[in-house]
């Protein structure tokens, strides 16, 4: 049964929750005026429930960060700039391959932004039909361009070519910002070590079991406070925790600072995912900062089928594997083999040993099995991907 | 007119850079150039006598004295009304010149902070770690709600009215090193206002590598030492009063350089043994650690060799500390912004906090820091004591019910105090 989802702002007076039929769980997404601050996933009995239900929920859920963010708020102060300095302009990218319908309803969210985007741009990804641009076409004013070579961060790197605004900030086709989303990824640039900003990232809808169990295996979700990851004080390979490709906003002149993002990396190569990651790790490697900004929301739409889900793990095990081959081969990161160490020790050696969980048809231990395979094909992925990109 | 008075200790590549940034300056109005070579030899500073400039250029030859005789030395050479002090490994961006002229014009009797983009010459490991203390050095600068303190001098960059400089009364020749905070000590005590001057960007391209950077870390512990003996109070706000970091080899490192032997220089050999490994296996955390520990162990023989024996050093730090000024209350239940207006009007040196008569936190005296403003209430609040905040506000009834169970019961105004000491230092 699905997972309903339903938002709950505790500066409006409680109310119960009606139309759940069908769903055995809701997740509640809570709010502070408006501002995300947690989330909880509580069982549905008989298609509602009630205020007093709700609030035992969300205050069970809460923690002293959503206090912080009252504290904000009552003192009218932003850690992240003061009013005098400037945002910087922004352009909004979005990178897609055949995704019309997705492309849509991301087209609708990035057009109805509470501050409008200095441009938006349609990165065309290899495009085989002439559907994107059916799609672009009904949204005047946003600019499609094609890029014929394949691969989301070839597509990535055309749009920081063509962007004029001082960051750029992508989201993918099947994501669906709020309205606030990129006045909050901007605010965070007044810091100039800032080379990017991530946000959060939400289910937009988890109406079947591939959905629910990417959100609990693989959440896009990084927390409900804002942290800033410094590569001269934390550990610049884990990443993990920075954030997503999915939702980050990056300045335009990141390819002078750290060079373009990775070609032979993420989508459209063997490799299938990592680009970003990658990117966060060089970001930090070179000293940047990275700000994580759960102010700035984005409904990600997972994958609806098992076999999309399954694909889309496996993607993720090759595709960190291969980011630390070449961090490993390339720059000569020795600390990966101790990160690919502790991932297998604590996710995946505990499968190897169980044969029940080994064989799990379905379920976590599908996936982890998924992504163990994943993991193992990541460094002969990225050997591919590297001879491949040498002979173009 | 604006002098630009550059001490060198001999570093010909960086004076080039220097005087070219210098020539590019734009829209600058007429400004000289002094520049003071400290025990270098004339044909070691880096300046073509043949090369013209677009500025007015004199060279100043003393024997070693260091920089702070140099800068001294320099002012009494300069001729303007408005001294900027640079580095010779500093890279001034074109606007820099018309950014200290515009606000000085803006802020009369302050003191000018540049920017210090650090650009370190080494690679690897201690390239990343020298750009991150540069940082942190600068760090929030250029936020309005800056609290400035004596660090927030660096000669590197910085700019001031020739009467400030003399009223405050010039550079401490007998300090080797630190003799910038100790400057800046004395002028924020005399009540001389500080400011981030907008626009004067800058690269620092420093060229120290570890034995460097080890030997600077020996020299601001004699330098403490020297300057706890001029100005007592600032005992807690040096290394020399603060408590050691946590774990215990930095408390090995304490003890080891208090007691020279053969134990002592093995400890040390073993630190940079470490370092070289741990880089070699880009172990990052391992390699902070064991550079941190590494610059403990030269600060406190630095530490030792001025204040003579361990015994000095225990008593020193031991020290009964004079007694704080009283805080002036404010209370917020009238509102922020009244908050701030009575802080303005007061600027206090220690602050209480309330909400509706409930303590929320003390600020207390922090020698060598600016009186408080009110624009530095509300980071307070939100960075140091948002507990004791919230905690307060549900002692009064102005925290909304549902959050109430969210306040640990057990926190309360002093509970953040000691975390928010630290975290304010």
């Amino acid at each position: 049964m699905p997972t309903a989802i339903r938002d709950v702002d505790l500066a409006l007076p409680p109310v119960g929750l009606d139309r759940l039929d069908g769903a055995a769980r809701c997740m509640l997404v809570v709010r502070w005026r408006g501002r995300v601050i947690g989330r909880t996933v509580v069982p549905v009995a008989g298609g509602r429930m009630s205020s007093e239900d709700v609030s035992r929920h969300v205050t069970a859920a809460l923690d002293t960060d959503a206090l912080a963010t009252w504290v904000e708020e009552a003192i009218g102060f932003d850690e992240r700039a003061s009013p005098q300095q400037p945002r910087p302009s922004a352009t909004v990218a979005i990178c897609t391959h055949e995704r019309p319908d997705d492309l849509a309803r991301a087209l609708g969210a990035v057009t109805s932004l509470s501050a409008p985007a200095h441009e938006i741009l349609v990165v065309d990804n290899a495009p085989v039909t002439a559907r994107t641009r059916s799609v672009v076409a009904q949204f005047p004013g946003v600019r499609y361009i094609v890029e014929p070579r394949k691969g989301l961060n070839v597509a990535r790197n055309r749009a920081l070519r063509e962007a004029t605004g001082d960051v750029v900030a992508f989201t993918d086709d099947d994501a669906t910002p709020e309205p606030a989303w990129l006045e909050a990824l901007r605010a965070n640039f007044a810091d100039r070590r800032v080379l990017c900003v991530t946000g959060l990232t939400l289910p937009l809808e988890l109406e079947t079991t591939a959905q629910e169990l990417f959100e609990e295996h693989c959440t896009f979700a990084r927390g409900f406070r804002r942290r800033v990851f410094d590569g001269r004080v934390d550990n610049p390979l884990a990443v993990a925790k920075v954030g997503a490709g999915a939702n980050m906003a990056v300045r335009r002149t990141l390819a002078t600072a750290v060079g373009p993002f990775d070609e032979r990396l993420d989508a459209g190569t063997p490799t299938r995912s990592g680009g970003d990651h990658e990117m966060f790790a060089r970001i930090l490697l070179g000293g940047w900062r990275i700000v994580y900004e759960p102010w700035a929301v984005s409904w990600h739409r997972h994958r609806r089928s098992e076999r999309e889900l399954v694909a889309t793990v496996r993607g993720y095990g090759t595709g960190v594997y291969a980011m630390w081959t070449g961090l490993l081969l390339e720059r000569r990161e020795f600390a990966v083999l101790r990160l690919a160490w502790r991932w297998f020790r604590y996710d995946h050696l505990p499968l190897l040993l169980s044969p029940a969980r080994l064989l799990a048809p379905k379920g976590r231990d599908r996936l982890r099995r998924a992504e163990l395979a994943g993991c193992l094909a990541g460094p002969a992925a990225w050997w591919v991907s590297r001879r491949r990109q040498a002979m173009t | 007119m604006l002098s630009v008075v550059v001490p060198t200790c001999g570093r010909p590549a960086s004076m080039r850079r220097l005087l070219t940034a210098l020539a590019r300056q734009e829209s600058a109005p007429p400004f000289e150039i002094v520049v003071v070579a400290d025990g270098v030899a004339p044909d070691a500073v880096g300046i073509d006598a043949g090369a013209r400039w677009p500025f007015v250029l004199r060279v100043v030859h003393q024997a070693a004295l260091g920089a702070a005789a140099a800068r001294n030395r320099g002012v009494d050479e300069a001729r303007a009304s408005l001294l900027l002090f640079l580095d010779d490994d500093v890279e001034p961006s074109p606007a820099t010149v018309r950014a200290h002229v515009g606000f000085h014009a803006r802020h009369q009797g302050a003191v000018g902070a540049g920017d210090l983009t650090p650009s370190p010459e080494a690679g690897g490991f201690i390239g990343a770690a020298l750009a991150g203390w540069w940082e942190r050095m600068c760090d929030g600068l250029q936020d309005p709600r800056h609290r400035f303190t004596f660090r927030d001098l660096l000669t590197g960059h910085c700019s001031m009215p020739r009467p400030v400089f003399e009223q405050v009364g010039r550079f401490d020749l007998s300090l080797m090193c630190h003799e910038d905070f100790e400057f800046g000590y004395r002028a924020i005590a005399a009540g001389t206002p500080f400011g981030y001057v907008t626009g004067a960007d800058a690269l620092h391209h420093d060229a120290t590598r570890l034995p460097g950077i080890l030997a600077r870390k020996f020299a601001e512990g004699r330098a403490d030492v020297q300057l706890v003996a001029r100005h007592p109070r600032l005992l807690r706000e040096l290394p020399l009063g603060r408590g050691l970091a946590e774990g215990r080899f930095a408390t090995r490192a304490f003890e080891a350089a208090l007691t020279p032997g053969t134990g002592s220089e093995l400890f040390h050999r073993s630190l940079l043994t470490a370092l070289r490994v741990f880089e070699a296996m880009s172990m990052r955390d391992k390699w902070r650690d064991a550079l941190e520990r590494a610059m403990d162990f030269a600060y406190w023989r630095g530490v030792l060799a001025e204040a003579g024996t361990a015994e000095d050093v225990r008593a020193l730090r031991a020290r009964v500390d004079p007694p704080l000024a009283e805080p002036m209350t404010v209370d917020l239940r009238r509102g922020l912004a009244e908050a701030e207006a009575q802080i303005d009007r007061r600027r206090p040196v220690a602050l209480r906090v309330t909400l509706g008569g409930e303590d929320v936190c003390v600020l207390p005296e922090q020698p060598g820091s600016e009186r408080i403003r009110g624009v530095h209430l509300r980071p307070l609040l939100l960075k140091v004591y948002p507990g004791a905040l919230a905690a307060a506000a549900r002692r009064v009834g102005m925290l909304p019910e549902v959050l109430c169970s969210l306040v640990p019961d057990a926190l309360g105004p002093s509970d953040e105090h000691e975390r928010g000491s630290a975290r304010v230092a």
